[in-house]
């Protein structure tokens, strides 16, 4: 098995949650998900403080944001990423149920890598996110400072 | 007040006229005087003439008469013709005497006395020759006599042409003099007619200046002239005005708002104000003004009250529209907050329907008979027809608001775009595509480019029972003014008394089992034709086929829908 890298889902339903891991997990991914409930614990994360202050080393391959959730939203989460000269490598993607424009046209200012709304359907949900962790979390070649893990 | 209109001075030629004629009048009385006194001169010695002449004649009696007594004498000696011949020597000598005084003026006659006394003192005296010397003396007289009297004839006759001329003249000239003050009067008369009638009309214009007043103000600030219907209005009055300072007239904070454009006018700058008085409101203005070489003001006020009440109104009338327009934002906001939250809070609860009901037919398939089975697909068909219809009215909600973007957009390319994304349902079709040459339009590409893949869009879905589809896009005849597109397909069709349904939200005249949909892609369509200034409409029969059409203006022109 090619090297496994880290993803940091932020998404504060507990329901897409599941689906989102469920997803990932028919292709195996799912055991390398860290999992934040909002836009604050998501820093923490990152910036290793609070609950995670003792975390390992290294960056996450690629975030995957909710766009609305408690404390801190997700575009505001995207703002400090992508000013943060340690954090701005890191591709980001919106994974939203929101198709609204002004909430697209704001994150691709701010810097988004990817912005993908989640499909009603299931079968296509887990299509998309399959599609996101293989191509972020496998076939992309991750910026330095981004957690490896040995086979 | 207008200059008057100018008199003209006494004309020049009836002052010479006159003039002339007293000169001539002046000559004529002279003239006669002078011949008077001639005249009256030349009787005085016409009756000295006769005194010498009678004195002449007495002395020649008085010579004749002592001849003969001497005479007498000599041939009788007597003693008494003596005495009368000394008697009449005496007389002889007195009449010689008045003779010498009456004739001192004349030389001749002096010397002709000279010889008479040496004569008359001879001895014996020569009568002839005493008489011949009277004689001349005589004759001497008459002719000074008759020289006068021509004299005065020639004067009496010059006189007499002189008042004849000069009275023909005169008379003349008193008439022609007459004609011309005549005529200038008359002039005058006009003139001051004239001049009349236009101060009376200068004065009603000021008096009827309606809606308002003119007054007239000195360096004192005294008004002198004050006109206008106005005044009335608000309880002013010519004479309370005209003759009185504007602090005799008028309130004192009206003094105090007028005071200075009225300080202002006379240091020659003009003013505009808008001045409430007596209930009313007044447009005011104040310009100087030089009237008989005088430094003045003038003001004219209009009232304005109307005017300003509409103005009111209008101000009004914008406050409760903008009032509208921020009550419409804010609606509109939260429209938009709705709308936010229906397409991120309402599509996630149908997502986690389907999501789960995916895994639970994954995970328990093997465990459920076929009726619960059919139940799951059920309720994810269900969820993803609601997450459609979701999509499907957040889209037209958005169609209705927003700018227009504005373009020149080809209706042949954006048909093309949209016949190739529909690629995917044409799988196991037989679908023919006449597509005619088709114009460009000005408008937004992305809601021009929704409307073609709606009608697209139904019309593949509604010709699905045709084994071989046909389906034509075009362009219509039509008024100048408009583009018509036409999409016409051999489907189902429709009945026409429906087609105005057609184009309503959630309205469908098929069933969802026959043909599946939310009701919302032709409202779609109307309402960005609508916004694009454009009508849509169509044309159908049961069972053979359906055109839909879309005229857009040449021009284009937002319309709210």
């Amino acid at each position: 098995m090619t090297d496994l890298k880290r993803i940091l889902l932020a998404e504060d339903n507990e329901h897409d949650v599941e689906l989102t891991l469920s997803a990932l997990s028919e292709y195996r991914l799912a055991n390398e998900v860290v999992v934040t409930r909002d836009g604050a614990e998501a820093l923490d994360y990152l910036y290793r403080r609070g609950a995670f202050r003792l975390r390992e080393e290294g960056n996450p391959v690629v975030v995957l944001l909710d766009l609305k959730m408690p404390k801190v939203d997700g575009l505001e989460v995207l703002r400090q990423i992508k000013q943060d000269g340690a954090l701005r490598q890191i591709p980001v993607v919106m994974l939203t149920s929101s198709r609204e424009e002004n909430d697209l046209v704001e994150s691709y200012r701010l810097g988004v890598n990817a912005y993908v709304v989640k499909p009603v359907e299931f079968s296509r949900f887990v299509q998309a996110v399959r599609e996101l962790g293989v191509f972020w979390a496998v076939i992309n070649e991750a910026p330095p400072g981004s957690v490896r893990k040995g086979p | 007040m207008p200059s008057a209109v100018p008199l003209r001075p006494l004309s020049a030629w009836i002052v010479v006229g006159l003039v002339a004629s007293v000169v001539i009048l002046i000559v004529i009385g002279a003239d006669s005087y002078r011949s008077a006194i001639a005249t009256a001169e030349n009787a005085r010695w016409v009756a000295h003439t006769h005194e010498v002449v009678s004195h002449l004649w007495n002395l020649s009696t008085d010579i004749v008469t002592v001849e003969s007594r001497r005479r007498a004498h000599a041939l009788t000696g007597d003693e008494e013709q003596v005495e009368r011949a000394h008697a009449s020597g005496a007389s002889a000598r007195e009449n010689l005497q008045r003779l010498r005084r009456l004739t001192a003026d004349n030389a001749r006659q002096q010397q002709r006395l000279d010889r008479l006394d040496g004569l008359v003192a001879a001895r014996v005296a020569d009568v002839d020759e005493i008489r011949t010397v009277i004689r001349e003396m005589l004759d001497e007289e008459a002719t000074l006599l008759a020289q006068r009297d021509a004299d005065t004839a020639a004067s009496l006759r010059r006189t007499k042409q002189v008042i004849a001329l000069g009275g023909v003249s005169a008379g003349a000239l008193v008439a022609a003099t007459s004609f011309l003050f005549y005529r200038e009067s008359h002039h005058r008369q006009r003139a001051e007619t004239e001049l009349r009638r236009r101060e009376a009309l200068y004065r009603s214009i000021f008096s009827q200046f309606p809606n308002g007043a003119v007054l007239l103000f000195d360096r004192d600030l005294r008004y002198r002239l004050a006109e206008g219907r106005g005044l009335a209005e608000v309880g002013l009055s010519k004479a309370g005005l005209e003759g009185r300072t504007i602090w005799e007239a008028l309130p004192a904070e009206t003094c105090a708002a007028i005071e200075p454009a009225y300080r202002d006018a006379l240091a020659g700058q003009a003013t505009s104000f808008e001045v409430p008085f007596g209930g009313r409101h007044y447009a005011v203005h104040v310009s100087p003004l030089v009237a008989g070489g005088e430094a003045m003001g003038m003001v004219v006020t209009l009232d304005i009250s109307e005017r300003k009440r509409a103005e009111d109104e209008v101000r009004r009338l914008n406050a409760e529209l903008y009032q509208r327009i921020v009550e419409a934002t804010s609606a509109n906001q939260e429209l938009e907050a709705f709308s936010y939250s229906v397409s991120h809070d309402l599509r996630a609860p149908i997502r986690h329907i389907n999501g789960f009901v995916d895994m639970l037919q994954r995970r328990a398939a093997g465990a459920l008979d076929e009726t619960a089975q059919r139940h799951l697909q059920t309720i994810a068909r269900a969820s993803r027809h609601m997450g459609q219809l979701i999509d499907d009215l957040l889209a037209f909600s958005r169609m209705g608001r927003g700018e227009l973007a504005r373009g020149r957009v080809s209706l042949g390319s954006l048909t093309r775009d949209a016949i190739e994304n529909l690629r995917p349902e044409l799988d196991g079709r037989s679908v023919e595509w006449k597509v005619d040459d088709l114009p460009d339009v000005t408008g937004d590409p992305a809601m021009l480019r929704i409307v073609l893949s709606n009608l697209l869009s139904n019309a593949v879905k509604y010709t699905r029972p045709q084994p071989r589809a046909v389906i034509q896009v075009g362009q219509a005849a039509g008024p100048p003014d408009e583009i018509v597109l036409f999409v016409k397909d051999n489907g189902v069709g429709f009945e026409m008394k429906y087609a105005d349904k057609l184009f309503g939200v959630f309205q469908r005249l098929h069933r969802s089992d026959q043909f599946e949909g939310t009701g919302i892609g032709l409202a779609t369509v109307r309402r960005i034709v609508h916004r694009h200034g454009g009508r849509t409409w169509a044309d159908a029969t049961v069972d053979g086929g359906a055109t839909f059409y879309v005229a857009l203006p040449a021009r284009a022109e937002e319309e709210e829908a």
